[in-house]
């Protein structure tokens, strides 16, 4: 069973790291690199969990977040939020907004992604 | 991927990423010191600080703590003047603009291969740092500038800041002069940061990279930016439009039969006319009865009068009747004769109309897939580096050539095949190129030539990877294979040179090699293969034994087939990929021979394995000799039965099916989340009367029979069929037992459980009622004693130490592989990337 995340994250470098990242676990990545591109991308191909960037141009992470939840179509997609390290008070905002799991990033941030996916059994 | 394939590729990513925060970072700052008063301002530090923030994370990404720690300073000052604390003065933008040039020159200096020293920069950090702490104002202007020339060691000929200019820039008095004059060197610092097209690094600017999701910006403004989603919404428009098509088509064929009924009618027309006409050429000889009926004396009987009165009056009512049936018939005749030409008309219009249709969504449907083309340098260019990091590593010398024939191709294809190529490559480097010595010896230059070449033909990419090294020594191919038991000797001697090459694609022939080689990296070629095969391509290779191989790989340039074939199985209907099948073959009963009790079919002299797609797709993996019975019964009743070639080369079948019912257009439609992932099933089709199909996966298909081949080996000897093989499991995970256990069993292994080592160990030396255990598969991490330690207790042990040993673990280092070979295991398979397939075989293997 190949599952696929999408990743939300307007830095190519970060959003390669993970792609890569994630791919060697096994996974299919798509890559969105903006708010409303990401909400496209998430309601166009209902992936099985979206790992979202809080810090995005436009439309910011939590606004994202707040939509995908309030959409019937994508509501039931686990979402992971990737934050500031130095801002667990926002991350608690995420995980408010609907985000399953947060995390912050600092130089273990693929690993505890990983974790985070393996948590959720799509690893 | 490997950890160093990764970071190579992040690597590249960053480098271009960084170039462009860099660059808008200086701009962004020169706006603001140019007018203090920007009624943007805000929005301007907002952006500032972003750019900055993203600059620091894509370093933290890349792995590049210099980068990430000046990134988290500049991210640091633009927060403070954001918050008001800090006044953007010239002394401020001082050390960012000299901090931008260092991130530049740390860039540069690790695409030439040197590691930048932060030392060099500390400098920069502290000034960054002391203008965030309360200010002191006898703060003298740093002096960046001249750090931020490149030390000597560098490599580079061309400087990306050149030391002249900023040292006429940096005295230490112009801190505080006014602004226009700081504007003067900043633009100065800034036209250097461009980066000069460089000569070896992997990322080249020029060229859109495969990497981001957008076609690149130029300068002309004939050019869009957009996302991918855009063209894949666009593409996804037109398969609807072709579905639309393809019904418009069936109308158009419906509205052609209803033509048909007018002809009938002509047809009818044609035999009613003549009765019609004679009745009314009749209908005059009938008058004279009546006027004679007038005319004559009356005869005297009156009810004998009454009586002929009223035979004149029927008759006349029956003349008058049948003259209106005629005429209503002519009627008739000429409505229809105008429905005919109507509709005759309708159906020739809607025929053309649907043909038009057809052509303009065809090509609009072909240029959108080819606006997801990339130029095939974007997938080699990156390679460079990566071939730096795997020669290194090798300790080999080895070049790497690149010619991309200015190909293009969908840009998930070039996505696919880059897993691949690295694979290739690394093998090209790992046992491909010989050490430098050894290529001394024989006389080669001694630098290796790896080339990567790319060409266009037709529909088709053809990407070859070739090597000057040793070639495949067939040699120890032929011991490869023997001692893996994939083949028997028998077979073996049968083989010809290009079979024997292909047994090289099997994954049981590399698991060994997970073991003993350094670079083993998982399963090996047979990824390559059934990668290429998915994307409906071939892989070929070639070899010189001592002077090289090369790899050809072939695949449609687009990703997306256009066209299917419709099949009919049993009472199912499948569709298939045009670009899977190689050929449709006729198979009459009198081709079917049977070899290796199996069933084959002779194409041009070769025999090719036959199967019944239906047994294919059914759910257990049983005997041959079922199908064999299906096969004949199938034959039997049709006489001529019509078989689908699948696949290339030595992994050929032959499959049959019940029926061929055509080939048309191809929307392929993804499964819904829960059936994402079927056995056998790609996706779907809606056709034109709307049913849905599926749509049968190649890779899957080739797998199954070649599986298949390998159980009826182990079936067919009577014996393996009554005895249960028992094997011992060991780990401490409940999960991972059960799952272990549950793929053991319904491989009817006998199967039994220890939950750490000890347990383990003392299970292995009581046995079981039916004898003692054939196979122990363990986990590495467990308490008490962990796999190695078992192992090696076992290879120890007097009675257990010819017990073939499997280590499962998601450890995955060579070291941990080392010491798995050290501790005495006979195979070490990664978690991570196994699957069933590579297990049962390897435990197959070893039992044997």
């Amino acid at each position: 069973m190949t599952y696929r995340i999408l990743v939300v994250e307007d830095s190519r470098t970060q959003a390669m790291r993970i792609q890569l990242e994630l791919r060697r676990h096994g996974l299919e990545v798509e890559v969105a690199n903006t708010g409303p591109n990401g909400l496209q991308a998430a309601r166009n191909q209902h992936p099985d969990a979206v790992v979202l960037d809080v810090d995005l141009p436009e439309l910011d992470g939590y606004a994202v977040c707040r939509a995908l939840k309030e959409d019937p179509q994508t509501s039931h997609i686990p979402i992971v939020m990737l934050t500031r390290y130095d801002d667990a008070k926002n991350a608690l905002a995420g995980l408010e907004t609907g985000a399953i799991d947060y995390i912050p990033k600092d130089s273990y941030a693929e690993h505890n992604l990983i974790e985070s996916l393996r948590q959720l059994g799509l690893l | 991927m490997t950890d160093e394939e990764i970071m190579a590729q992040v690597l590249a990513a960053f480098q271009e990423e960084q170039a462009e925060h860099c660059q808008a970072i200086g701009d962004l700052l020169l706006e603001m010191e140019r007018d203090p008063n920007h009624d943007q301002r805000s929005n301007l530090l907002e952006q500032l600080f972003r750019e900055a923030h993203s600059l620091k994370g894509g370093a933290r990404a890349a792995g590049i703590d210099p980068v990430e720690h000046v990134a988290h300073r500049m991210e640091d000052v633009f927060s403070a003047v954001r918050q008001g604390r800090l006044a953007l003065t010239p002394e401020v933008c001082d050390p960012i603009y000299a901090s931008i040039s260092a991130i530049s020159t740390m860039m540069q200096q690790i695409a030439a291969g040197q590691t930048p020293a932060i030392g060099t920069y500390q400098h920069l950090l502290d000034d960054m740092s002391a203008l965030l702490q309360p200010q002191q104002t006898e703060e003298t202007a740093p002096k960046p500038e001249h750090e931020a020339v490149p030390e000597p060691s560098e490599q580079r000929s061309e400087l990306l800041v050149d030391p002249d200019r900023l040292e006429q820039a940096a005295p230490s008095d112009s801190a505080v002069e006014a602004t226009p004059d700081r504007g003067a060197t900043p633009d100065d610092q800034l036209l250097t940061i461009d980066p000069p097209p460089q000569v070896e690094t992997a990322a080249e600017r020029s060229t859109p990279p495969a990497s981001t999701e957008e076609v690149p910006w130029e300068t002309a403004s004939n050019t869009v930016r957009l996302a991918t989603t855009v063209l894949d919404d666009l593409l996804n428009e037109t398969g609807e439009l072709i579905t639309c098509a393809v019904r418009s088509e069936q109308r158009a064929s419906q509205a052609s039969t209803l033509v048909e009924f007018a002809s009938r009618w002509r047809r009818l027309w044609r035999q009613i006319n003549p009765v019609l006409a004679k009745l009314q050429q009749q209908i005059p000889t009938l008058n004279p009865t009546i006027h004679h009926l007038n005319g004559r004396d009356l005869s005297t009987n009156p009810t004998q009068q009454r009586a002929e009165q009223n035979r004149g009056y029927d008759t006349m009512i029956f003349i008058a009747q049948a003259t209106s049936l005629i005429q209503i018939l002519h009627q008739a005749n000429d409505l229809f004769t105008e429905l005919d030409q109507g509709l005759g008309q309708h159906a020739r219009a809607m025929v053309e109309d649907h043909m038009r249709l057809a052509t303009v969504t065809d090509r609009l449907h072909d240029k959108i897939r080819r606006t997801r083309m990339l130029p095939v340098s974007t997938l080699f260019n990156p390679m460079r580096l990566q071939m730096r990091e795997m020669a290194r590593a090798a300790i080999k010398q080895v070049v790497l050539e690149i010619d991309d024939g200015g190909a293009e191709a969908d840009r998930q294809v070039l996505e696919r095949l880059r897993e691949v190529l690295l694979h290739l490559l690394r093998n090209a480097v790992d046992h491909g190129i010989e050490a430098t010595g050894v290529r001394h010896a024989m006389q080669k230059s001694p630098v290796g030539l790896i080339r990567l070449q790319a060409a266009v033909s037709g529909d088709y990419l053809t990407i070859a990877v070739s090597d000057d090294g040793a070639g495949l020594d067939l040699e120890v191919i032929r011991q490869q294979a023997l001692h893996t038991g994939l083949v028997s000797e028998t077979e073996l001697a049968r083989m010809s040179e290009t079979e024997l090459i292909d047994l090289i694609f099997l994954s049981g022939f590399s698991t060994r090699k997970t073991v003993t080689n350094l670079s083993g990296r998982g399963v090996g070629l047979d990824i390559v293969r059934s990668q290429v095969e998915r994307m409906h391509g071939q892989v070929q290779v070639e070899s010189k034994k001592g002077q090289g191989c090369c790899f050809t790989i072939s695949v449609p340039l687009l990703l997306t087939s256009s066209h299917g074939l419709l099949l009919k199985v049993g009472k199912a209907t499948y569709m298939i990929p045009i670009e899977s099948v190689q050929r449709i073959v006729p198979v009459i009963s009198g081709d079917v021979q049977t070899i290796e009790g199996r069933p084959a079919l002779v194409v041009e002299g070769r025999p090719i394995v036959l199967m019944h797609l239906s047994s294919l797709l059914s759910v257990d993996d049983k005997v041959s000799q079922y199908q064999t019975g299906e096969q004949n019964t199938a034959l039997k009743q049709n006489g001529q039965s019509w078989a689908l070639l699948l696949g290339s080369g030595e992994r050929q079948v032959a499959c049959m099916v019940d029926a061929v019912l055509g080939e048309q257009e191809l929307v392929v439609h993804r499964l819904p989340p829960p059936l994402q992932r079927l056995r056998f099933i790609a996706g779907a089709t809606i056709l034109a009367d709307g049913s849905v199909i599926p749509i049968l996966d190649l890779v899957d298909l080739l797998r199954a029979v070649m599986g298949q081949r390998h159980m009826v080996h182990l079936v067919t000897e009577p014996e393996a069929v009554q005895r249960r093989h028992r094997v011992l499991v060991a780990d401490d995970s409940i999960t991972t037992r059960t799952l272990e256990k549950n793929i053991l069993e319904a491989a009817g292994y006998h199967v039994q459980l220890a939950t750490d080592g000890l347990e383990a160990f003392e299970m292995l030396h009581r046995g079981t009622e039916e004898g003692t255990y054939e196979l122990l598969l363990s986990d590495i991490d467990m308490p008490r004693l962990n796999g190695f330690e078992l192992t090696q207790q076992v290879r120890s042990d007097p009675q257990l130490k010819h017990l073939p040993v499997v280590l499962v673990t998601s450890l995955d280092t060579p070291a941990d592989r080392q010491r798995g070979i050290a501790s005495g295991a006979d195979a070490y398979i990664v978690k991570r990337g196994f699957d069933q397939q590579t297990l049962l075989e390897t435990i197959a293997h070893l039992i044997e």
